[in-house]
């Protein structure tokens, strides 16, 4: 498993490993059934406290992008990928549109448009 | 010829349990002990038929699963042939053991002491034949390294913020832990806290880890990662992919051979990690080539 995080985006780290799996899962590197590097073996290789890592993994958890199981890690679950491609589309069009000089209301309502 | 095998020789190995029953059945007592304890004396009994139908049945039903087994992954051939004959031999050896403790005996609980060292001697004739196994089943003593020169490069815009990881998992690792534990908690005493021990041993060796981010790598082991540990990528000079055959290695487990230090789940795709200083470390995990090449590609950016 491959993931690309993106320390240019300002986010903070678990920020960014849980944007690196959506982008994986949206990109199709990642499919359902895949197992994530073990929280403690991430926590390890990029030195910071285990709770970072599974902060990130709770969040994928919430937005049902994988599944945590006691034992048996941080899987990806069917069905992920409308979830994380939608979440990734949304992050992806906020840092398209700040960088073109939107602003956070300007990019609410070209959203609301949208919908109209 | 192979698939024959499977068949003949189990075969043979029932047949063999059979004789070695009958041709002592009416020197044996009944019930005869089937079960020692600590102190090596007898302290458990059960009918003739019942030791000779266990043991058989433990035969069969490992007969059948390593014939399933190499039905569906024919690669892992030689692995699971390897475990066919190691078990075999290990239940002739038990019911030789048994059959001559019990050997012209009244009574069950005048049988023979059975101590720690034969335990010890079963489990090496065990390793022995299943050795043999592997031969039988053309398993060859070799590993083949990629050609120099052609080192796995990963094209990725940011090597030093992606991170891979990879894990091996070892059927037969497996299937040995887990038979030789059931095996140690049906030989009570010491012979059987010995079991159990190595049952857990090749448990610990039944997958292994290994996550790389911009800085190191990180190795675990088992299904509970640990022990586990660190490897800075500073000290590494590259990484290669390897195709690993276990006999090549001296068998699974933690392997130290010259100029490389194993750790060996699976036959297959490894993870060889070349460092500027003391012997290469080598993984069997999956997806070996992408990690290889992520490795390479933070180790030359660094360089330059």
């Amino acid at each position: 498993m491959l993931l690309k995080l993106d320390p240019a985006s300002g986010l903070p780290l678990y920020a960014q490993i849980a944007a690196a799996v959506r982008r994986a899962v949206a990109d199709g590197d990642v499919v359902a059934g895949d197992r994530l590097p073990a929280a403690r073996d991430l926590a390890l290789t990029l030195d910071v406290n285990m709770h970072t890592v599974l902060r990130a993994y709770k969040d994928l958890r919430d937005e049902q992008v994988i599944e945590l199981r006691r034992g048996r890690g941080a899987i990806v679950r069917e069905g992920s990928l409308s979830a994380a491609s939608v979440r990734h589309l949304a992050a992806a069009l906020v840092q398209e549109a700040t960088q073109r000089g939107l602003s956070r209301d300007e990019i609410v309502a070209l959203v609301e448009e949208e919908f109209s | 010829m192979r698939r024959l095998t499977l068949v003949i020789v189990p075969a043979l190995v029932l047949l063999l349990l059979g004789s070695v029953f009958a041709a002592f059945w009416s020197e044996l007592p009944e019930p005869m002990a089937i079960h020692w304890g600590l102190n090596g004396e007898p302290n458990g009994s059960a009918p003739r038929l019942v030791a000779f139908g266990l043991l058989a049945a433990i035969h069969v039903a490992v007969a059948v699963a390593v014939y399933q087994s190499v039905r569906r992954s024919p690669g892992e051939g030689p692995s699971f042939t390897a475990g066919l004959f190691g078990i075999s031999a290990l239940l002739l050896g038990v019911a030789l053991l048994m059959v001559s403790a019990n050997q012209g005996r009244g009574d069950w609980r005048q049988a023979d002491e059975v101590g720690l060292l034969q335990v010890l001697v079963l489990l090496l004739v065990g390793f022995l034949f299943g050795t043999l196994g592997w031969v039988v089943a053309g398993g060859r003593a070799a590993s083949t390294r990629a050609e120099p020169g052609t080192l796995p490069r990963l094209d990725v815009a940011e090597p030093a913020s992606s991170i891979w990881s990879g894990r091996g998992f070892g059927k037969v690792t497996t299937a040995i832990g887990v038979a030789v534990i059931a095996a140690g908690l049906l030989v009570w005493g010491w012979s059987g806290i010995v079991l159990v021990l190595v049952g857990i041993v090749a448990l610990l060796f039944s997958a292994v880890r290994v996550t790389v981010s911009g800085e190191r790598l990180v190795v675990s082991l088992g299904w509970l990662g640990y022990p586990s540990w660190r490897v800075p990528l500073a000290t590494v000079a590259r990484a290669e992919v390897e195709r690993v055959n276990p006999m090549a290695y001296g068998g699974w487990g933690y392997r130290i051979r010259p100029g490389v230090r194993a750790v060996v789940i699976r036959s297959g795709d490894a993870l060889r990690i070349v460092r500027d200083e003391g012997p290469d470390l080598l993984y069997t995990v999956d997806d070996a080539e992408r990690g290889a090449g992520l490795i390479n590609s933070i180790v030359s950016a660094r360089s330059e």
